[in-house]
């Protein structure tokens, strides 16, 4: 179970990926290191997962002054890896795509699928949203009914931000994660000048 | 039928072939105009037709009009140009002008505490002109010069600061109080996403002098 402030489940950390061009890693291999932003999508080819990209590229330059990294995982085979990020053109903004058509790492993120979150009433609306928006749908990327969802990890692989999606188009507010990093920046500032009084206080001359 | 339905339909071919939606808008308009005046020279003119040629002869007036609100020139004064230069070069002239929409320029007076520790400051500030220091256990630890956010630790954690920051000289600073600030960033995820980087620029820059 993914609990935030709490290290990465290991099921989740030793889940294989498969990059675009098919070669395996772990998620604890492709995100530790450095702070970084799992953004799982639906499937590689949904409307909804479309406009969530959109909501994301305008943060990029924010999570890029950071030094937050970004990859996006779906649930496709790596065709449709590739396909989506041709479509999209993710990778040229620095932003990895990878794939687990097994789903393991979607189940082990907690990340649910429903028959409610593609055909219910929200979803449909969330669909019509997005395709209103000029995100174009197809129904074969992936798995039909996995949903989508969010995790800031630390470079210690300690979790940071958690947000499942429920339905299509229950879109993560990617500005909110950026919210959390600028905060922890703050407070590396704040404990940066404690230390840096605590240095002026002790070179003092008495 | 009346040569008027014509023009309109001329109208609006010319409507369809333009690329600019003010052009398209502009040439709607008359083409429903013509509309109107060929359902009036109609024999028992049709109230139905009127009434929806009417409705959006209105919608596109109305927005013919937003769309010349949002391409007139924006002319920044020299403080805001200023502040482009120094910070908000990301920003066009216009997303610029609706940030500062929501602020005040200040002028600080030589030796002024802008930040207290521990008390919540009211506004985020972003230092135009001049220098501040911030000062811990009675030392100044760093200087901050134009271009600089100042409170933002606070806004950003919600956290009371742990230091006094005073200006140093006579000091030229923009204001937002803290809470429009918070609502202008959660009104427009694009203003957002620019002030975020600006902020977290600054922080980056600011952890590194430290």
């Amino acid at each position: 179970m993914v609990v935030v402030s709490e290290p990465l489940p290991t099921a989740l950390a030793n889940a294989t990926l498969l990059t675009a061009a098919g070669a395996p890693s772990t998620l604890a291999e492709v995100a530790g290191g450095k702070t970084m932003l799992v953004l799982f999508v639906r499937q590689f080819a949904c409307a909804g997962c479309g406009e969530q990209v959109a909501a994301l590229l305008p943060q990029l330059p924010a999570l890029r002054v950071l030094d937050v990294g970004v990859v996006i995982v779906g649930c496709g085979t790596a065709d449709h890896a590739r396909g989506f990020d041709e479509r999209l053109g993710v990778t040229d903004r620095g932003v990895r795509v990878f794939t687990d058509p097994t789903l393991t790492a979607q189940r082990a993120a907690g990340l649910s699928r429903s028959w409610a979150g593609v055909y219910g009433p929200r979803a449909a609306f969330g669909l019509l949203r997005a395709m209103m928006n000029g995100h174009k749908n197809a129904w074969s990327g992936g798995d039909f009914y996995q949903q989508g969802g969010a995790l800031l990890l630390s470079p210690t692989l300690r979790v940071l931000f958690y947000r499942p999606q429920r339905w299509l188009g229950d879109l993560v507010e990617i500005g909110d994660i950026t919210d959390i990093v600028l905060a922890a920046r703050a407070r590396e500032k704040s404990a940066a000048l404690d230390g840096a009084a605590k240095d002026a206080v002790a070179e003092a001359p008495s | 039928m009346s040569p008027a339905f014509h023009v309109a339909n001329v109208l609006f071919l010319l409507s369809y072939l333009v690329r600019d939606i003010l052009w398209l808008r502009l040439l709607s308009v008359l083409a429903q105009l013509a509309l109107l005046v060929g359902t009036l020279l109609t024999p028992g003119h049709p109230l139905d037709a009127i009434a929806w040629n009417s409705l959006f002869l209105i919608i596109n007036v109305v927005r013919i009009y937003l769309l010349i609100l949002e391409r007139r020139p924006v002319k920044l004064t020299e403080h805001e140009a200023h502040l482009w230069e120094l910070v908000f070069r990301s920003l066009t002239p216009r997303e610029l002008k609706i940030l500062l929409a929501r602020g005040a320029f200040e002028k600080r007076a030589a030796g002024e505490l802008v930040v207290e520790r521990g008390k919540h400051p009211s506004h985020v500030l972003l230092l135009e002109d001049g220098k501040v220091e911030v000062v811990m256990e009675g030392r100044t630890i760093t200087e901050l010069g134009p271009g600089s956010f100042v409170g933002e630790m606070s806004f950003l954690t919600g956290d009371p600061p742990r230091a006094d920051v005073r200006t140093r000289g006579d000091c030229h600073f923009f204001a937002w109080p803290k809470d429009t600030l918070a609502r202008v960033l959660k009104d427009s995820p694009e203003l957002r996403a620019h002030v975020q980087m600006a902020i977290g620029q600054d922080l980056v820059s600011k952890l590194r002098a430290v």
